[in-house]
């Protein structure tokens, strides 16, 4: 008795495959006296249904008890499964993500910049020479050769701006460096998204609905933003954006100090003498420009208390993005 | 910067009590903050008077000294509440003062040498000074505001500097040489000792006040000890000038001396200002200490034009309203600039503004729009999307593949790390890149952040290392730029894939590479001997027989390997560390989607497995490469199994158009004797 479909398919393959027994059999045939051919060759016909029928009825019944016993085997459903080994992505790198595909729906071009710049891009064209007391608003490094890693993205404006007519709307992801003692919330270098459009019709308006509609797909439907006015010289007017606390939608938390708002970017419209610098015709064109911390953003969205974390590498903070 | 609501409260004149009483000190803090800067804090005192202080934060406004004062805050309060707010300046500038008597008539004389670094310049001398401790209110004024009571006479300087914005300072008359004030600049070799007892070394371009032999004071950040006020004083020069800001910055910077009075100069203050100032500082001086008129005022201007005039501007209430995306009437916006003291006279939609003189950061249409923008009401302004359709934005290719890559790297099970790019001699010593030439920081935090990298490598090797304790498998990676220096021109800044595995051997990391171009769809990349004399890799990061040049078609575009075990050694890591370093520009410029599907066969493959002898000179790569190139009918080469020198290879052979024969396979694999 066959005690295995295995062993059942080898008999089927010895006695009734292509080149069994029976075929074999059958192959004798012609040799044999034309008066005993058809009388063979019906027994054996015969055998080949009653071998075929004997191996279908092995075979159910085994296949019956095969599944009799697979219904009886059970399995430890609580043991530990085995995952697979999938790698992570900073946090940065998908805050960032996550504000150019705003910036991309609402039509804007990315481009990046150069992280060392010079005086040039970075302060004298942004209405900031060199005795100008807003420099110190922004502690700069100075590289040995007189550039410096740039203190703000909005370095690329200019650049931007000197290469292409109106209109347009330009977002530039990037690192930016300060030369400020690092602490909990002090990097001497983070990431930021600058944005900035220029045309015949941009208006303040303009920048107020652009900020209302970025931060709402990153920070939620509910986010409510506050403009206040602020300075710095390469806007006019400036204005400090804030907005409700994502986290206790502007009731008060830890993460925004109670005060339900977090301060969240400076934006403004593009000085008329940055226009000119770039030479747009100020008198014919308007923009306005922001610039958005993608650090800030990953600290605030996962409750990140120190901004250390990011570039320290430790695989304990990593691993839980 | 503090303030105090009571000293505010002076200025604002409270013919409407109701409704300006009605303002708590939150109310107004919130305005502020609104259409200035930020209010920090507000704090309540109760001794020995009630007061409210606010904290304000004076870094957006390096364009308005006019704020630096209980009457600057006063104006803007009142223009925000639409009060009025009395202005002391006017009364105070039609005022003067005279000798008492002819016999009283001290000699004074002041003479500017400088004339483009001092707009102005008034000196008095008082005489019959008591110089003792402030009274109580002054003193206790000075402290909510953060400034020390010494005594009543720098005590009311600085009380009339927080009151109406301009920095005075008093010398002690009987120490002035020859009776003499010149304003100059510097001579070689002359320094000073300041009020705060240090010598000062002065350069010959920066501003001072001498008496007829030496400095007395460098002018406009602090004044000289030879000259002080003492306990003994009896007569005093008292100064309120108005010097150029540009070099007041200059000399403050340069000395590393940040003083309340050159917080304000250096920002360009209103040259109108030191008369009133004056005037308002002997009237104090008089009913304080006692002091006693003793000479005319002495007022030099030595540029009459520089005198601050009322600026003049002509503004288009169109342009305003497109500007903002308002939709507000000429009259409107003319009500809303005169809450600011701004006059306009209304022709048509054409405003023509007359600017207050302290009110010097106003010199264009934009300004003027920003002050209708702030009075308004930020909130006020109606929210719009620009045009959608105007500008159609280009594809930043580059990014796009980035984000690809990092999908991919993390399906392969990569993680990602980012790092400052500043780094240490110490870091580069150990990787042995130390005599590559790094761009460095002249002001770096400390010398752990010194140097910009050339490669991503160390600082990850740096990171195996602190990771150890807790994994001792890792595969980590990141993608930013390193910055090669060139001569005399911004650096190069190219993007590279760096990754770095422990725990897998080269087979396992090579196939994660090759798995990564596959599913970008490049197919020409290959693997070829290390280094290739014509890139500049650093290969010193490298082990020189156990790594290979990727190149994609011609060019070579990275290298994958052991990390060279000298390395290993100075980090303290376990050897056996793998490394791929990549351009990402070229994977950028290589990367594909899928350009057209392949039909799926109709007939199956046929798969055998064959095993050859190897021997140590032989490049299995080069061996699968040449039996792949024997026939268009082998569609794929694996190596299955290596055991000493046999290696087994499992060839799959497929014809699309028919099924293939024994023969047709063992005729292809007959061929391969010759390879």
């Amino acid at each position: 008795m066959a005690k295995s479909s295995r062993e059942i398919e080898n008999l089927r393959l010895k006695y009734l495959g292509r080149k069994g027994e029976i075929n074999k059999l059958m192959e004798t045939l012609p040799t044999l006296p034309k008066e005993e051919r058809s009388a063979l060759g019906k027994q054996i016909n015969e055998l080949k249904v009653i071998l075929a029928r004997a191996l279908d009825e092995q075979q159910s019944s085994l296949r019956k008890s095969e599944l009799l016993k697979s219904e009886k085997e059970s399995l430890d459903v609580t043991v530990p499964g085995i995952r697979p080994q999938i790698g992570h992505i900073h946090p940065v790198t998908q805050a960032t993500t996550e504000i150019l595909e705003a910036f991309t729906e609402l039509g804007y071009e990315i481009i990046e910049g150069p992280d060392v710049e010079n005086d040039h891009y970075n302060f004298e064209v942004l209405n900031i020479p060199k005795t100008h007391p807003a420099r110190d608003l922004q502690d700069t490094f100075w590289l040995t050769n007189g550039l410096l890693p740039r203190t703000h993205t909005s370095a690329m404006q200019v650049r931007v701006m000197e290469q292409r007519k109106p209109p347009f709307k330009i977002a530039v992801p990037g690192w930016v460096y300060r030369q400020e003692r690092e602490d909990a919330t002090h990097a001497s270098s983070f990431h930021q998204v600058e944005g900035f459009a220029v045309g015949e019709h941009i208006s303040f308006a303009h920048l107020k609905g652009t900020l209302f509609t970025l931060l709402r797909k990153v920070l939620g439907d509910e986010t409510k933003l506050k403009f206040r006015a602020s300075y710095f010289p390469y806007v006019e007017p400036c204005a400090e954006v804030s907005a409700t606390c994502p986290h206790c939608k502007g009731r008060g938390c830890d993460i925004c100090k109670q005060s339900g708002w977090i301060e969240i970017l400076g934006s403004g419209m593009i000085h008329p003498v940055v226009l000119k610098n770039a030479g747009i015709d100020p008198k014919k064109y308007s923009g306005f420009a922001f610039a958005f911390g993608s650090t800030r953003l990953a600290m605030l969205k996962y409750k990140i208390n120190d901004i250390r974390l990011f570039t320290g590498g430790d695989l304990r903070f990593l691993e839980q993005f | 910067m503090l303030f105090s609501l009571n000293l505010i409260k002076q200025f604002i004149k409270l013919d409407q009590p109701s409704e300006s009483e009605g303002k708590s000190a939150e109310e107004i803090a919130d305005r502020i903050t609104l259409s200035l800067t930020e209010v920090e804090n507000v704090v309540r005192t109760t001794s020995p008077r009630e007061d409210v202080i606010l904290e304000i934060e004076n870094k957006a406004l390096t364009h308005r000294p006019d704020c630096f004062s209980h009457l600057g805050i006063a104006r803007e309060i009142a223009a925000y509440f639409d009060l009025t707010c009395s202005d002391p300046l006017p009364e105070l500038s039609r005022k003067t003062v005279k000798p008492a008597s002819q016999s009283r008539n001290i000699a004074i004389s002041i003479a500017v040498d400088a004339k483009e670094l001092c707009h102005r310049y008034c000196g008095i001398v008082l005489t019959d000074i008591k110089v003792g401790p402030s009274p109580e209110w002054l003193a206790e004024m000075l402290t909510n505001v953060g400034v020390r009571p010494i005594n009543n006479v720098v005590d009311i300087t600085n009380y009339v500097m927080i009151e109406l914005g301009q920095p005075l300072h008093a010398f002690d008359y009987d120490k002035v040489e020859g009776h003499e004030i010149r304003v100059r600049t510097a001579r070689e070799g002359e320094s000073i000792t300041t009020l705060d007892g240090k010598e000062r070394k002065l350069t010959g371009d920066m501003l001072v006040i001498a008496d007829s032999q030496n400095p007395v004071g460098i002018a406009g950040v602090m004044g000289g000890a030879n000259t002080e006020v003492s306990n003994t004083t009896k007569a005093i020069v008292l100064e309120a000038a108005t010097f150029e800001a540009k070099n007041n910055r200059k000399t403050s910077k340069g000395l590393n001396l940040r003083t309340d009075a050159a917080t304000r100069f250096e920002k360009n203050l209103d040259p109108n200002l030191p008369y009133p100032a004056l005037i308002r500082a002997i009237e104090l001086l008089q009913e304080i200490a006692g002091a006693k008129v003793a000479s005319g005022i002495v007022d030099v201007v030595p540029i009459s034009n520089r005198l601050g005039k009322r600026g003049k501007l002509t503004v288009d209430s169109n342009w305003i309203n497109k500007f903002l995306g308002t939709n507000l009437k000429p009259e409107e916006i003319a009500g809303l600039l005169s809450r600011l003291s701004f006059s306009a006279n209304i022709n048509n939609t054409i405003l023509a503004v007359t600017v207050p003189t302290y009110r010097r950061d106003i010199t264009m249409q934009a300004d003027i729009a920003e002050e209708v923008a702030r009075i308004y009401g930020y909130d006020n302004i109606p929210v719009a999307l620009p045009s959608q359709t105007d500008f159609t934005p280009g594809k930043n290719s580059e990014l796009y593949w980035k984000g690809k890559v990092q999908l991919l790297l993390q399906a392969i099970g990569f993680t990602e790390v980012l790092h400052s790019p500043f780094v240490s001699m110490d870091l580069l010593k150990s990787a042995g890149l130390q005599n590559h030439e790094h761009l460095q920081l002249q002001n770096p935090l400390t010398i752990e952040q010194e140097y910009m990298r050339r490669s991503l490598l160390p600082q990850l090797l740096e990171t195996v290392k602190e990771n150890l304790p807790y994994s001792d498998t890792m595969r980590l990676y990141e993608i930013n730029k390193l910055f090669v220096p060139q001569k005399d021109k911004q650096p190069l800044e190219p993007g590279y894939l760096t990754g770095v595995s422990l725990g897998d051997d080269y087979r396992t990391v090579k196939g994660a590479v090759e798995e990564l171009f596959h599913r970008l769809h490049i197919e020409n990349f290959r693997f070829g001997v290390f280094p290739d004399k014509d890139c500049d890799f650093l290969d010193e990061l490298f082990h020189p027989r156990k790594t290979a040049q990727v190149y994609i078609g011609t060019k070579p575009m990275g290298v994958i390997g052991y990390v060279h075990p000298k390395v290993l050694s100075a980090f303290q890591l376990p050897e056996g560390i793998i490394s791929f370093d990549l351009h990402m520009g070229t994977v950028a410029e290589n990367a594909r989607e899928v350009t057209a599907y392949r039909p799926i066969p109709n007939y199956p493959p046929v798969i055998e497995e064959i095993t050859i002898s190897v021997d140590e000179k032989t490049f299995l790569g080069v061996v699968i490469e040449r039996i792949k190139q024997t026939s268009t009918l082998i569609q794929k080469v694996e190596l299955v199994d290596a055991f000493e020198n046999k290696r087994t290879l499992r060839i799959t052979f497929q014809d699309p158009k028919k099924n293939l024969t024994e023969q047709d396979v063992r005729t292809i694999i007959h061929s391969f004797n010759n390879v």
